[in-house]
């Protein structure tokens, strides 16, 4: 056995971020247009460990061993690729042979935003551009985006290979400077760092941890962002309201796998640590207003509510509003307001009319809350048998079985005297 | 007995029984069979989970004093038969030899036990036991 054999494992999620960040510093040096070869190579070296660490234990810096053999692997294929090309017009890769001292953390992070920006492509969707990020800069494979996104594995598999031919071509992102591309692309990256959270948050409820990761890697990639972009209010209230939502994971769930609502969660199981960074992150002021800081503050306040009595409905209305002002067409806002006002004293009529006007949720995929926010109302208002058939009603919708947990057992409880 | 002669006492009955133990316990060679494409499927994710699994396995065989070596085995490979020599191992087979180990067991049926908590058991691998001869009866 050789020397090195150590008996301690590997980092959590180290080969995940290392996945990415291997893809991007080789993408930054031979070009987008290598991608595939880029991939492959690195696939390869986390083969090759496979095979040796699972006899051998680690090496003291698994890291820098996977770096050097992605890259080294890829050196051969785009030279091998060449000699069968000779007129090739892609540039070679002989120069990187020779090894190479560590990288700078710079060079790293810069090369994994450049990345993320090429993600981020105009020509892709908002939901290719989440699978091809998780692909390439989070190390997910296709059955694990599937399971994700609760989707099908052909059709992620379809949509990547799709997304891929768009990102081979767009190698000239590489040239300009950072700074240019990202003022370029600067709202679809937060918009996709924004939804990719919130797609980990919602599936949640689903099954165990992966979704849970989409959240982790959202937050690096928005740490990364921020990093480069400090003086970025909308970045900093973004990565604010990841902590936030980051911070009550442990409360979500119950021990038996149920998804538990705000009210029921154990409030002392809350992260402090992931609050205070949430604080850390919110900007102070921000003009003009965006919704990460608005969804940041409503997040905040639930935090520092020692009880669900104590929340600050009325506040959080307000901004619920702003937000509504601020996204118009969102429909999924104004429900949240609804749900909001509900505990403020506003007449339970009034919010079920307004809920009723926005029905056009169950077609957009959003049954489940829309059928849920009505049997909360309908409870309010005292009628308990409508409030169950509205839950019946919701049982068509669930989309896990914690969802349906959730409603069975709404089902079993009475409506709570008000 | 001054107390450092009671410590050479303790020194040397320990060595004794370990000696003992040492003698009674059996070689046994681990022959790990698998798909040659083993791990192209996987995820980023699931191959350090495997990983993890293995290196947890390798430490708690330590701790019980099961563990002696183990090694990868290179795909590459040849087979020599009637001074013919053709590329091996794997000729017209499904799964191919990935790495072998060797460990300590009172008997056979022991390590059997043993072998069923290895995490390639677990992902559908085939693992062969051997017991290897000794040269004293």
């Amino acid at each position: 056995m050789p020397e090195y054999m150590v008996t301690h494992t590997l980092a959590d999620r180290l080969f995940r971020e290392q996945s990415g960040i291997i893809t991007a510093v080789l993408v930054h040096r031979f070009g987008a247009a290598h991608l595939d070869t880029v991939l492959d190579a690195m696939q390869d070296a986390f083969e090759a460990a496979l095979r040796r660490w699972r006899f051998w234990g680690i090496p003291d810096n698994p890291a820098a061993w996977l770096m050097t053999v992605a890259r080294n692997n890829a050196i051969n294929r785009i030279n091998r690729d060449k000699k069968r090309r000779p007129d090739h017009h892609l540039t070679g890769a002989q120069e990187y042979v020779t090894p190479e001292p560590a990288l700078p953390d710079v060079f790293v992070q810069d090369s994994q935003l450049r990345l993320l920006l090429i993600c981020c492509h105009p020509e892709l969707s908002e939901k290719s551009r989440i699978m091809i990020t998780l692909a390439v800069l989070c190390g997910f494979g296709t059955a694990e985006i599937a399971g994700a996104l609760l989707m099908q594995k052909e059709a992620v598999k379809k949509s990547l290979t799709r997304a891929k031919a768009v990102l081979r071509n767009a190698g000239r992102l590489f040239e300009t400077p950072l700074v240019e591309s990202l003022a370029a692309r600067r709202n679809t990256v937060h918009t996709v760092l924004y939804l990719l959270f919130n797609e980990g948050y919602k599936t949640t409820r689903g099954t165990s941890g992966i979704s849970k990761e989409l959240c982790f890697e959202a937050m690096r990639l928005t740490k990364i962002v921020y990093d480069y972009d400090t003086g970025n209010r909308e970045a900093a209230a973004l990565l604010a309201l990841q902590f936030f939502n980051a911070a009550r994971f442990p409360a979500r769930m119950s021990t038996d796998g149920e998804w538990l609502t705000l009210e029921e969660q154990d409030r002392s199981r809350w992260n402090e640590v992931l609050i205070r960074e949430g604080f850390y992150y919110l900007p102070k002021q921000q003009e003009p207003l965006n919704r990460y800081y608005l969804e940041a503050l409503i997040a905040s306040i639930h935090c520092t509510a020692r009880f669900f009595s104590e929340t600050n409905w009325p506040q959080i209305a307000v901004l619920y509003q702003a937000l509504e002002q601020l996204v118009p067409a969102s429909d999924v806002i104004a429900l949240n307001r609804i749900i909001a006002e509900s505990y403020t004293g506003t007449a339970t009529q009034d919010l079920l009319d307004r809920l009723d006007a926005l029905r056009s949720l169950v077609a957009d995929g959003k049954g489940f809350e829309w059928t849920m926010a009505r049997a909360h109302l309908l409870c309010k208002s005292g009628a308990g048998d409508a409030r169950n058939n509205a839950l019946q009603q919701a049982l068509e919708y669930v989309r896990t079985t914690a969802d349906r947990q959730l409603v069975l057992r709404k089902l079993e409880e009475r409506c709570p005297p008000f | 007995m001054s107390p450092f002669r009671i410590l050479i006492c303790h020194y040397t009955a320990n060595n004794f029984i370990n000696f003992k133990k040492n003698n009674i316990m059996k070689e046994f060679l681990l022959l790990i069979r698998e798909n040659p494409d083993y791990g192209t499927e996987m995820s980023s994710q699931e191959m350090q989970d495997c990983i993890n699994e293995h290196i947890a396995w390798v430490q708690e065989l330590t701790e019980k004093g099961h563990y002696k070596d183990a090694n990868p085995l290179e795909a590459r490979g040849a087979v020599i038969k009637n001074h013919i020599v053709t590329d091996g191992p794997y000729i017209e087979s499904k799964e191919c030899v990935s790495g072998i180990y060797f460990l300590k067991a009172d008997s056979l049926e022991a390590v059997i036990e043993i072998v069923k908590g290895c995490p390639d058991v677990k992902r559908g691998n085939t693992i062969e036991v051997r017991e290897m001869m000794q040269l004293e009866v």
